[in-house]
């Protein structure tokens, strides 16, 4: 109890800590929500002056970071000026549409990284191994940008997938199998951008972990016992390189909240990426540090379920 | 039984053989053991008869075990024999183990690849053996992993592991170079009951003949890949004909010279 | 002659010499509270005797290699004092320490495992004398050929990488790397145990030539009887953490008093009353 104790501790800190950081550094940026008012001469500057003080914003640091903090604990989670409503109903209406997305992406990258990976481990130096290799290399010098703006320009030309957005007109009359589908079709062009922008890095930490186990003593002991290839690879080695690969898995649901903002923006996702850029521009102050507290609970409690995974999985770590 | 006709084995980057025209044969129930010290090629023997030498290798001859040619057997023909015919107990059995398993699990695996019995019946008999191997708390091993075991334990662990599927032939691989003495003594005294109980064939490869006496039947002696010296166990230390053979038996001769450690100035 | 020895000996102060010496160990569940304590070593006294080799005898666990740390000051005993040529090392800081550190060197039991798989036999071997700034540029390239040839390993082979030796190879380059700073203390914890017998005398046979030309006393930890019957001069046996037998290698092995020293001699003496049966013909 002590272990999972102090790393709870830990996590709170880390909360803290970046909660403090990002209102200074939303604080060091230049401008707020209202200067835009400002160029609009109908609009005097006493106004844009009330407004401000209105909303708090000429307020010291520390008394609108106490303000926030009180706001959080309502279950507001703060104020955004551009929908005039709370933080936190924005957040939940878009959060879940990301979740959908990456929980997807990720699921699929994993799905085809750890039997891909396993595979070319065992053939390593063979042809498929080395396509693998030189195809991943590939994947990861290709910048999400281009992969995703190249899949728009095909399923433009071919009309063969929606072009971005997630819902087709007119989704509310369908029916529960055509909402799906249609749900489906618009998840394809986002889904593939990522487990193609994921899919590399992951194989090749497979492939790693699972080339260092593959020459363990062991191995050739199991053999040594006539039991089968495919059951020595999946039942010996695979749990035996799994401690590098829990860890990778945690980083992965960390990075879950904050994975795809680039690809929902281009591809019109109406998830947590375009609210953050759209926040970000008009320096709503309270959507961006909400949108990233999230992403940070996201990131602690990701790394957290690693440990807690490893200490589970990895018997020699238990008894230390 | 088996019958070893002029094996030569080439191991890819190097240009002299590992082994070099080596002729044997091991008659049902016998125990042969290899004299040699690290690198003569005693290891390369014992990983040629189960075919589990790396692929990049030239061989030459042939393993003969019951009429069929060891070397020239379809992948899972071998698959079949190694574990359940002939087994091999590792000169390291800690390593020999995966780490993350229970060692329980890892003798049922054995037993599951060659056998067809359901999980219990499995689960029964790998805790007698484990009991056949003078292990006292028996559930407690079963379900332990290896990190959890001393030495000793670990080296009968793998000796029942060997066990399981009543094999014919057992390749003990320096079995007792990790122990203790007082280890050393149980386990070589547990692998001669067992070998009465159980009469399996054995091919015990050490670099100690002392571990030998009054218990193999005959001894090959290797030096360099090669056999320099066979025959009956109380022949070859009696009367030794090969320089290196009487090299080596001098070195355990309990009256053999103390080296002159403490000097006056 | 013995007279005389016993009379050199009652005058040259012991090398080493070790009161109350105490570690242990805590280990912890990762979820739960409970500890294990581990008394590796529990008060023990010894000492070691200069131009001699001790050996250190006792099963798996018994703390020799604990106890063998301490004095190399790789760890600090919890209680206890440590005089190494009549200074205490086990409380000292580090400064203190730096100029006694040279004077004891081990060597390890798996060779590969203590040497750096990525440097040169040459860098290896350098590597102490680097570190204690004795000698700088070509003349350490000269000094490990030297230690090399020293220990009975061609100097051609300077840039060979360890994995590319044999076992016993190895070891002749831990004992090179030893000697580098030249100790007068020299501990050797199982060198010899994954070794075959005749690379095992060989080794012996050089470790016996270096302590004519270098002057060192050995301790050597083993728990292989037969050997120490062939090379020690005193014998000290562990069990538990205490040590529960000592005296000249006479005494420990012809006339044992403890229980647990007779049970290790009985199981090595069956072993070579078989083979001594063996060779005079009276067993089958």
């Amino acid at each position: 109890m002590k272990y999972l104790e102090r790393r709870m501790v830990h996590g709170a800190l880390l909360l803290v800590s970046v909660s403090v950081l990002c209102f200074l550094f939303t604080d060091l940026a230049p401008g707020n929500f209202f200067d835009e008012m400002k160029l609009n001469p109908q609009i005097s500057s006493d106004t844009v002056a009330s407004l401000r003080s209105q909303y708090g914003l000429d307020r010291p640091l520390p008394v609108r970071y106490g303000r926030w903090v009180h706001s959080v604990m309502k279950g507001e989670w703060g104020y955004s000026f551009a929908y005039n409503s709370p933080v936190r109903g924005l957040i939940l209406l878009r959060a879940p549409n990301t979740l959908l997305l990456t929980g997807c992406a990720t699921l699929i990258a994993w799905l085809i990284a750890v039997p891909l990976g396993v595979w070319t481990a065992s053939r390593a130096g063979g042809w498929p191994d080395r396509v693998c290799m030189s195809g991943t290399s590939f994947c990861i010098a290709v910048p999400e940008m281009v992969v995703v703006f190249g899949l728009l320009y095909f399923s433009i030309r071919t009309h063969a997938l929606p072009a971005g957005g997630m819902f087709s007109r007119g989704f509310e009359q369908f029916g529960f199998a055509e909402k799906m589908i249609d749900l489906a079709k618009h998840l394809i062009i986002p889904v593939l951008t990522l487990v193609l922008a994921s899919l590399p890095i992951l194989v090749r930490h497979v492939r790693a972990s699972m080339i260092e186990v593959l020459n363990a003593p062991f191995m050739a002991a199991a053999r040594g016992h006539g039991i089968s290839r495919s059951r020595v690879l999946f039942g010996y080695a695979l749990p035996a390189g799994a401690n590098p690969l829990i860890s990778l898995f945690g980083l992965s649901l960390a990075g879950l909240l904050s994975g795809s903002l680039l690809v929902e923006v281009i591809t019109g996702w109406p998830g947590l990426g375009p609210l953050l850029l759209e926040a970000s521009v008009s320096r709503d102050l309270y959507v961006v540090i909400g949108v990233v507290m999230s992403s940070t609970v996201f990131m602690i409690m990701g790394n957290l379920l690693a440990d807690a995974l490893l200490v589970a999985v990895d018997p020699r770590v238990r008894t230390e | 039984m088996l019958h070893c006709q002029r094996l030569t084995v080439n191991y890819a980057s190097v240009t002299k053989p590992a082994l070099c025209e080596i002729d044997f044969e091991m008659g049902p129930g016998e125990v042969v053991g290899i004299l040699g010290e690290s690198g003569c090629g005693k290891t390369t023997l014992a990983l040629s008869i189960l075919g589990l030498l790396p692929a990049a290798v030239r061989v030459a001859g042939s393993i003969l075990f019951h009429e069929q040619d060891l070397l020239h057997l379809s992948e899972s023909r071998l698959r079949s024999i190694r574990g359940a015919q002939i087994s091999l107990i590792h000169q390291e059995p800690g390593l020999s183990l995966s780490p993350v398993t229970r060692v329980g699990e890892q003798i049922s695996e054995v037993l599951r690849a060659h056998r067809s019995m359901k999980r219990i019946l499995r689960e029964q008999e790998c805790k007698a053996m484990l009991g056949k191997v003078q292990l006292g708390d028996v559930d407690r091993i079963y379900n332990a992993y290896p990190h959890q075991l001393s030495g000793g334990e670990l080296h009968r662990v793998a000796i029942a592991q060997a066990l399981i599927c009543r094999p014919e032939l057992v390749i003990c691989d320096e079995p007792t170079s990790s122990l203790d003495v007082t280890i050393q003594a149980e386990i070589l005294s547990l692998l001669r009951e067992l070998k009465a109980k159980l009469g399996m064939a054995m091919i015990f490869i050490t670099h100690n003949p002392a571990l030998l006496a009054g218990f193999a039947d005959r001894v090959l002696v290797m030096y360099d890949g090669r056999v320099v010296e066979e025959g009956r166990v109380a022949q070859v230390f009696r009367r030794p004909l090969h320089s290196y053979t009487k090299e080596l038996l001098q070195l355990v001769t309990p009256e053999s010279g103390r080296l002159a450690f403490h000097h006056e100035n | 002659m013995r007279i005389e020895q016993a009379v050199k000996r009652a005058i040259k102060p012991a090398l080493v010499r070790v009161s109350g010496l105490s570690k242990q160990y805590v280990q912890r569940g990762a979820f739960s509270r409970r500890k294990f304590v581990i008394h590796a070593v529990r008060d023990v006294d010894l000492e070691i005797q200069p131009q001699c080799l001790t050996a250190l005898v006792g099963e798996s666990g018994s703390g020799k290699s604990t106890l063998a740390r301490c004095l190399a000051m790789l760890e600090r005993p919890d209680k206890g004092e440590i005089w190494f040529e009549g200074a205490e090392i086990s409380r000292g800081r580090g400064k203190e320490l730096a100029s006694l550190r040279p004077k004891i060197q081990m060597v390890f039991q798996d060779s590969a495992g203590a040497l750096n798989p990525r440097f040169s036999a040459a860098e290896i071997i350098s590597e102490p004398l680097e570190i204690q700034r004795r000698c700088g540029g070509d003349k350490l390239r000269k000094r490990a050929c030297e230690l090399m040839e020293e220990v009975g390993l061609s100097p051609d082979w300077a840039d060979r990488r360890p994995l590319e030796f044999s076992g016993g190879q190895r070891q002749r380059l831990a004992i090179a790397r030893a000697i580098a700073l030249q100790p007068a203390f020299l501990i050797l914890d199982e060198s010899l145990s994954k070794l075959d017998l005749i690379t095992q005398a060989q080794i012996l046979q050089l470790l016996s030539d270096l302590q004519t030309s270098h002057d060192l006393t050995y301790l050597l930890i083993c728990h292989d009887l037969t050997l120490v019957k062939r090379v020690a001069d005193f014998v000290m046996v562990m069990q538990n953490g205490e040590i529960v037998e000592r005296g000249t290698r006479q005494e420990v092995l012809n006339s044992p008093q403890h229980v647990h020293t007779r049970h290790l001699l009985s199981s090595v003496r069956d072993l070579e009353s078989t083979f001594g049966d063996f060779q005079q013909g009276s067993g089958s």
